[in-house]
């Protein structure tokens, strides 16, 4: 991969609208991001730099812990909530275990992906998760 | 009694089912992958649950997934569908062990006819014609030659867990015979953990020809008639029609018995379907399928049962309530296979968003499909889209009609076997019957 070549990959990308993009084989791995330089292909110029600015900020204020697995969502290793793991307000850490997911008679561990504050938990104790659906939002 | 029936599919069969729950006040829960968010059958279903990610390893063919839906929803029963896990023995027993109908035949019956060895030891019992070749398994070189003196050169050794091409080799001469029949239990082995092989004679030209059969847990069964579904491509099928119109009336009924006899010999009880290669000779049982088909379809045109009906009735414990004299075969229907897949680069499957759409309509036509206008087609799985079927007073009038049909259906925004479906219905050997399952081989259409 020479510079003509990344040269048109990026032409590709902004022609389609494209803002992010990795490539990866035996010789090369390339990762473009476009982001914070083009949105709209037809009028790149005219994007509004704090748009793009407060969408990157949101995204890196609001994650998520989203169900991999779908089953009942438990607080706790119990079925009386007496001691929740977390509760909103709390602090976790990346790697945190933070609810469990019963599935097939089976507990899985409900792990944060992200250091954070616990803003809102929107699954109840003992309640149904289907697959990808967000369980809590940290901040 | 079946109330909450959850859908182990996607696509136009789950859309299938759905649209006989509804009639039937059975409530449906569909499942789905993250890919299939805004499918039709997630829309139609009365709930629906994502069950995990695009590929279908960790979704559609994932039985604990598929169970604690079951669970979370409160499902009594599973309608398995078409391909994914519908013919797993596996997934068959862990749906009895979790107390939960399954709309289909029992383990029993889908462990026999899934071997086929056993298959075949049971048709051979039954006295329903099977190809010429070796009673059970052939464990030896040894036996291997012996079998080969009585069938005669070319043959076929065949793994009896085989499927999709695997585990099979055709034998020209003597000096490939121990290479071959090596090689075969080895793929056997190395693809399905089962290295027992068979020998059957090799048969070049032959039609497919199926029959459905219907069969009850009390020992009843019929059959809907039979289904030509000889024009295939690397044995995928794209035109089926019934009734076949190559059998004259005293094979055709032969064939009928017999597949009600392999039905009994099996206690088959669903829908089900037993598959022949009808040749100059004879016909001969080639294996059967332990679930609802693809092509189901046209025989309930022709005949005006609705088998998905059938199914979950057998699945309730019901006796037969159709007799065969109910059954009632008048005219001609020809079903065309639309799949997202690109005739001119190798029938490479497409995905892409539904752009502009119109599928057709009129007397005696039926479109089966899950395609709406702005649809996106997954990349992930059967590239199938839709199924046009028309019924004509003869085979003639049929094909005709589906040419217009095809004329008036539009599906813009990537590549189908529309066009090229059209041009085979225009060509003269299909027109004047001259078909073998080699015929999309044999001529190049495209």
């Amino acid at each position: 991969m020479n510079i003509e070549k990344i040269e048109d990959v990026i032409k590709l990308m902004k022609n389609n609208g494209v803002s992010y993009m990795k490539y990866k084989d035996e010789s090369v791995e390339i990762e473009l991001d476009l982001k914070t330089t083009v949105t709209e292909s037809a009028s790149p110029t005219t994007v509004p730099a704090n748009e793009t600015q407060t969408s990157h900020n949101s995204t890196e204020q609001h994650n998520t812990i989203d169900a991999e697995i779908l089953g009942t969502f438990y607080l706790q290793d119990e079925e009386q909530l007496s001691n929740p793991l977390v509760k909103v307000g709390d602090e976790v850490k990346k790697g945190q275990i933070v609810g469990y997911i019963e599935s097939m008679k089976v507990l899985n561990e409900v792990i944060s992906d992200h250091d954070g504050v616990v803003e809102d938990i929107l699954i109840s104790h003992g309640d149904p998760v289907e697959y990808g659906q967000t369980i809590m939002t940290l901040k | 009694m079946i109330k909450r029936l959850l859908i182990a599919n996607r696509g136009e069969i789950a859309v299938r089912i759905i649209r006989t729950c509804r009639m039937m006040n059975i409530t449906t829960i569909a499942i789905y992958s993250e890919a299939d968010r805004n499918s039709l059958h997630v829309q139609l279903a009365d709930e629906a649950i994502c069950i995990g990610p695009n590929q279908s390893a960790e979704s559609y063919l994932d039985i604990d997934r598929i169970l604690e839906a079951c669970n979370m929803s409160k499902a009594d029963a599973i309608h398995p569908g078409y391909g994914f896990l519908s013919e797993s023995t596996t997934f068959r027993q862990r749906v009895d062990e979790e107390n939960i109908i399954f709309v289909g035949p029992s383990f029993k019956t889908m462990d026999l006819m899934g071997d086929k060895i056993k298959a075949r030891e049971t048709m051979y019992q039954a006295n329903v014609p099977i190809i010429p070749g070796s009673i059970g398994e052939v464990k030896t070189v040894e036996e291997a030659r012996e079998t080969a003196e009585k069938v005669g050169f070319p043959f076929v050794i065949k793994a009896a867990s085989g499927g999709g091409g695997k585990g099979i080799r055709i034998v020209h001469e003597a000096s490939e015979l121990e290479k071959n029949f090596k090689e075969a239990q080895s793929e056997g082995e190395k693809y399905f953990g089962d290295k027992r092989v068979y020998i059957e004679t090799f048969i070049d030209k032959a039609r497919h020809v199926e029959v459905q059969v219907l069969g009850s847990r009390h020992g009843e069964a019929i059959h809907l008639g039979e289904r030509d579904c000889s024009i295939q491509r690397k044995n995928q099928k794209l035109i089926e029609e019934a009734p076949c119109t190559a059998l004259d009336s005293k094979t055709r009924a032969s064939l009928h018995a017999d597949a009600v006899k392999a039905a009994k010999a099996c206690n088959y009880e669903s829908a089900g379907t037993i598959e022949f290669l009808l040749t100059d000779n004879g016909y001969y049982f080639l294996e059967m399928n332990t679930r609802i088909q693809v092509e189901h379809t046209v025989t309930e045109l022709l005949t005006g049962v609705d088998l998905i009906k059938q199914q979950i009735l057998m699945a309730n414990g019901e006796h037969l309530s159709l007799k065969q004299e109910d059954i009632k075969f008048e005219g001609h229907v020809i079903e065309c296979r639309i799949n997202a897949e690109n005739p001119e680069k190798q029938f490479r499957p497409a995905a892409g968003k539904v752009l502009a759409l119109h599928l057709p309509n009129g007397f005696n036509t039926r479109v089966d499909s899950m395609l709406y206008d702005g649809y996106m087609i997954p990349p992930y799985y059967d590239s199938l889209v839709a199924k046009i079927l028309v019924k004509g007073t003869d085979r003639l009038e049929a094909i005709e009609k589906m040419k217009g049909t095809l004329e008036e259906t539009v599906i813009d925004g990537f590549p189908t076997t529309l066009d090229f479906l059209y041009r085979v219905l225009s060509y003269e050997p299909y027109i004047n019957n001259d078909i073998t399952i080699k015929f999309l081989h044999e001529h190049k259409i495209v």
